[in-house]
């Protein structure tokens, strides 16, 4: 019996499955239209807001209402949280607006996996049903320069849990998150109960790093003057920079040079210090 | 996505995914958590359909997808430390059942159990998934050198555990 087989043994039976493809396709089919219209609704609404600005300029004939300052005066204050399309257009926006001013000269394209360059996406773990909210935002690329291909990706989350999220139930046998419990029996039907919006797992500190790059890691760690704690890895062909940021945002950079996929670039795209600015960015705050 | 595209896409999911779930049991040891793993996937997969026209392998694709989210998944915090409430009990039939084919399945089960979980991914796209070298290393994001020396340890690891196991069980009796 040779490895393959041995590997079919030891899966044995396969048991019945809760995925439906019709119903993934239908979901993601209406994520892409939610997606479609959300873009077309903003048009829509900046084509509006153009509108309302050039009124005054196209009809300052008109005096405006008396009131109309008094009734500007009585709206509410805006108190709407901010959606998940917007912080991600947000992010977006510093990603970039950093990745340009840390590279100039440099292009930054689509990387293997597909995703937009440096376009922020919600990303959620693997044991988080994706009908619960983002956990995480995520943005990729490939960078190329005079010195060949390397990429970066950025992930932005919490440095803690988010106080007000909604419980969820874990599926059976699934590892509740570490230092705030959650391995609880609870009555019936759910076992594990963690809380949403858990952190983004950042290294807090070298005394956490275990090999996650190459295998010829190192790591060092320092707090910046703004409070922002910063643990470094170095790899042979990527680095990591790990930030538990003092406004409690953790953003995580990889870099690395894809020498791998037969890649020339001797070094990672982005230089740790380079990395550090980015992850430090106070446009990436959450 | 147009009509046909989906056509493709359904046919691809639902000949694959009993495939792709026994890897990614494989990968994560728990078919719930296989389960969510390869359900994520393959809604990725419908975002990304229209970018894959240029995958020369999708299948090879999907299972490095399922590597590469696991490992993801693992560089949390919270999955390095195991926290249960319970211990599960083993099921008592098995010991009853002591054929070969299922002492041998409980072998590598418990085996890959105490594999590291990077070794782990990679010996299954390899030996399972039967990737190249170059393959693998792509769709991890890693050298080839990497994972060279990689499975070289994982197969070394196997085997010293597997040779303890016989010497242990060998004391005991």
């Amino acid at each position: 019996m040779d490895l393959k087989e041995q590997f079919d043994a030891t899966i044995g039976h396969t048991p019945a499955t809760s995925i439906d493809v019709d119903a993934t396709m239908t979901r993601m089919r209406r994520r892409m239209w939610t997606v479609r219209g959300t873009a077309a609704a903003m048009t829509v609404g900046l084509a509006a807001a153009g509108a309302m600005l050039a009124w005054p300029m196209l009809a300052n004939t008109q005096q405006p209402s008396p009131n109309s300052g008094q009734q500007r005066a009585e709206l509410p204050a805006a108190a709407t949280p901010e959606t998940e399309q917007a912080i991600a257009a947000r992010l977006t926006g510093a990603v970039q607006a950093k990745l340009g001013a840390l590279l100039p000269g440099a292009t930054l394209v689509p990387n293997w996996a597909g995703h937009d360059a440096a376009v922020v996406y919600p990303e959620r773990p693997v044991a988080v049903p994706t009908t619960l909210p983002w956990n995480q935002m995520r943005a990729q690329a490939d960078v190329q320069d005079q010195l060949g291909t390397g990429f970066v990706d950025v992930l932005i989350g919490r440095t803690t849990a988010d106080p007000n999220a909604t419980d969820y139930c874990l599926p059976e046998g699934a590892i509740a998150r570490q230092g705030t419990t959650q391995a609880t029996t609870w009555a019936g039907e759910c076992s594990v109960r963690a809380p949403m919006g858990y952190p983004l797992g950042i290294f807090a500190s070298c005394a956490e790093y275990d090999e996650v790059l190459d295998g010829e890691d190192t790591c060092t760690e320092q707090t910046t003057a703004a409070g922002d704690h910063v643990v470094m890895l170095r790899g042979t062909h990527q680095f990591r920079v790990d930030v538990a940021r003092a406004d409690g945002t953790a953003v995580i950079v990889m870099s690395g040079s894809r020498a791998h996929a037969g890649g020339t670039r001797p070094t990672p795209s982005l230089t740790i210090e380079q990395m550090v600015a980015l992850a430090t960015d106070p446009g990436l705050a959450l | 996505m147009r009509k046909s595209e989906e056509a493709a896409y359904r046919e691809l999911v639902t000949t694959r995914l009993d495939a792709w779930r026994r890897t990614a049991y494989l990968i994560c040891r728990d078919w719930h958590r296989a389960d969510d793993l390869v359900g994520q996937t393959i809604e990725k997969l419908y975002l990304r359909w229209r970018k894959l026209s240029e995958v020369r392998d999708i299948d090879a694709y999907v299972r490095g997808m399922l590597g590469r989210a696991w490992l993801d998944e693992l560089r949390r915090p919270h999955r390095r430390e195991l926290t249960v409430s319970q211990v599960r009990d083993i099921d008592a039939t098995v010991e009853e059942d002591a054929s070969d084919e299922v002492a041998a399945r409980l072998g590598l089960s418990e085996l890959l159990d105490r594999l590291a979980p990077r070794k782990r991914v990679i010996l299954i796209l390899r030996f399972y998934c039967d990737l190249s070298v170059e393959e693998t290393a792509d769709l991890l994001g890693i050298t080839e050198g990497t994972v060279k020396s990689q499975t070289a340890k994982g197969l070394q690891t196997l085997r010293e555990l597997a040779t303890a196991d016989f010497h242990e069980v060998g004391a005991e009796k």
